[in-house]
């Protein structure tokens, strides 16, 4: 049997950092972003950059050779550097990989950017020759908006259900310093918004814009050599990658997730009801709903109720989003699922202020990457 | 035999009006059924080369979903406009462009229907060329009238 990540050395989030995530025509070059969320991350672990013995950088829309020439200004070390790209999940599979380096040995301080300024965006998947009936027709929105009639059809969800999502998330980015959008909005202001597809409109749908996020990892022996504060690391429990399969008529986004969050799960040791936050791919307000029912965090077809409930809020029985998501916090692809640890490292150690969830132990970030494959972590508080 | 490497874009369909076929992805090696036609291998075992053919199946089946698109960041392409995911009464589940927006449900008959290169949306070629799909410009599905 191939190991998982219980079976290694155990890998710890030793720092965080951000840019803000922002619209996309801000000015700012690549080496504003990634170093500012570098820069911001060891500090907050306490690691000088020397210290540092390889670098990932999640990365999807910037094109090749991103890390030098944003990170050379950190000074020459000779550090190894690797560019990972796996679409909207290029920033978690970065952090999947840190942590396997980590907890294999071949690091002991692993520091892993997220960035992206959207230069240079390709699609493989319009150059495999294949023929299709919709032409370039059905954009991310509408894959979704179809998913959402299906949903809706299927167990009798309203707009409103959807627009709680959105309202819920954006709330939650109006109190997060690095989100895109920091307004909380209403219900109204959410179901009167320019209409995109379908049932979405505007504010259901996520920003994409450009920004960093940075986390540094370390192991046991790389906390006790450079003397780092052991009460605030948060162990990387569990760390899974899986890629598309065959569904049928059956929706291949939520099977998709629906394996890769049991199989992160079992790995953690853990049940879904266990989880105190989770930071999913909500790039539209319908993706929340099927992925938190995949997930097990409530009863097919419940979702929509539960959030209208207040079971997904900050306070409620799990914070789903605590970030604002990517509906507030947005979705600059490379940075999204870094960010998604920092965010998550940010609540179990109980530094989250306005936006804390009370007594979170246990976190689960997950991301799908177009094409499609899915990546997901279990982070916990020893 | 095929050898998984030709990079043209098969025809998807044939027959003319209402009288018209899909061209699938057929394994005989597993029995799975697959849309689009291609020759790279089969998308459930993998098998390639003289197991695969392309044969016809009916361009008819069930909306399971559908969404009617009120933007589209291609501004040439006229909005709005429909498209609907099918179960193709073969098997394959495809995604169709409607021929207009009169409103489908989960569980409507549709079958597709070939519509002059004028029905179709402006900047139509320009836009499924970009996708390799030139021969796909005018095959619209539509509900069966029962
Ligand atoms: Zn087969």
């Amino acid at each position: 049997m191939p190991k998982t990540l219980r079976d290694l050395s155990p890998v710890y989030v030793a720092g965080i950092g951000f840019h803000r995530y922002e619209r996309v025509g801000s000015g700012r070059t690549l080496p504003d972003l990634g170093l500012t969320a570098v820069r911001e991350a060891l500090a907050d672990a306490g690691v000088a950059y020397p210290d540092v013995d390889n670098i990932y950088t999640g990365t999807a829309v910037s094109g090749m050779a991103v890390t030098r020439p944003t990170l050379s200004f950190m000074g020459a070390t000779g550090v190894s550097m690797t560019q990972i790209d796996n679409a909207s999940a290029s920033g978690s599979s970065a952090v999947r990989l840190g942590a396997l380096a980590v907890a294999t040995g071949v690091s002991d301080v692993t520091l892993v950017l997220g960035i992206d300024k959207r230069l240079a965006v390709a699609n493989a998947a319009e150059h495999t020759g294949l023929g299709s009936l919709v032409g370039g027709r059905i954009v991310p929105a509408t894959h979704f908006a179809l998913l959402a009639d299906e949903y809706m059809t299927r167990y009798g969800a309203t707009r409103e259900q959807l627009a709680a999502v959105a309202v819920k998330n954006h709330g939650n980015g109006a109190r997060n310093p690095y989100a895109q959008r920091q307004q909380a909005r209403s219900l109204d202001e959410v179901l009167g918004d320019r209409p995109v597809s379908g049932v979405f409109t505007r504010l259901m749908c996520c920003p994409v814009g450009e920004g960093a996020a940075a986390v540094v990892l370390v192991s046991e022996q790389g906390i006790e050599r450079l003397g780092l504060d052991r009460s605030r690391c948060i162990r990387i429990a569990s760390s899974v990658s899986v890629s598309e399969q065959l569904y049928g008529e059956a929706n291949h986004d939520a099977e998709l997730t629906r394996t890769a969050a049991s199989r992160v799960l079992a790995e953690a040791d853990l049940g879904p009801e266990q989880l105190d936050v989770v930071e999913l791919h909500d790039a539209f307000s319908i993706e929340e709903l099927l992925y938190a029912e995949a997930m097990g965090l409530c009863e097919e077809g419940q979702a929509g109720r539960e959030v209208a409930a207040g079971s997904f809020d900050i306070g409620g029985r799990v914070a789903v989003s605590p970030s604002g998501g990517l509906l507030a916090m947005g979705h600059p692809i490379g940075p999204t699922g870094v960010g998604q640890i920092g965010e998550i490292t940010r609540q179990l150690r109980g530094e989250a202020g306005p936006r804390q969830q009370p007594d979170a132990r246990r976190g689960l970030a997950h991301m799908v990457g177009l094409g499609a494959v899915c990546v997901a972590h279990v982070l916990v508080r020893d | 035999m095929t050898t998984g490497s030709r990079t043209e874009t098969l025809p998807l369909h044939r027959g003319a009006g209402r009288d018209v076929r899909l061209l699938s992805t057929s394994c005989t090696a597993c029995g799975y059924v697959d849309f689009p036609p291609q020759s790279y291998g089969c998308r459930r075992c993998g098998t390639h080369g003289d197991e695969l053919s392309h044969a016809e199946i009916a361009a008819s089946g069930t909306v399971l979903m559908s969404s009617e698109v009120h933007s589209h960041p291609d501004r040439s392409l006229a909005v709005p406009f429909t498209v609907a995911i099918v179960a193709l009464s073969a098997g394959p589940v495809v995604r169709v462009t409607m021929r207009d927006t009169t409103p489908v449900r989960r569980g409507d008959r549709v079958a597709g229907v070939i519509v002059p290169a004028e029905a179709a949306a402006t900047a139509e070629a320009e836009t499924d060329a970009a996708a390799g799909t030139p021969a796909a410009a005018q095959l619209r599905f539509a509900r069966i009238e029962d």
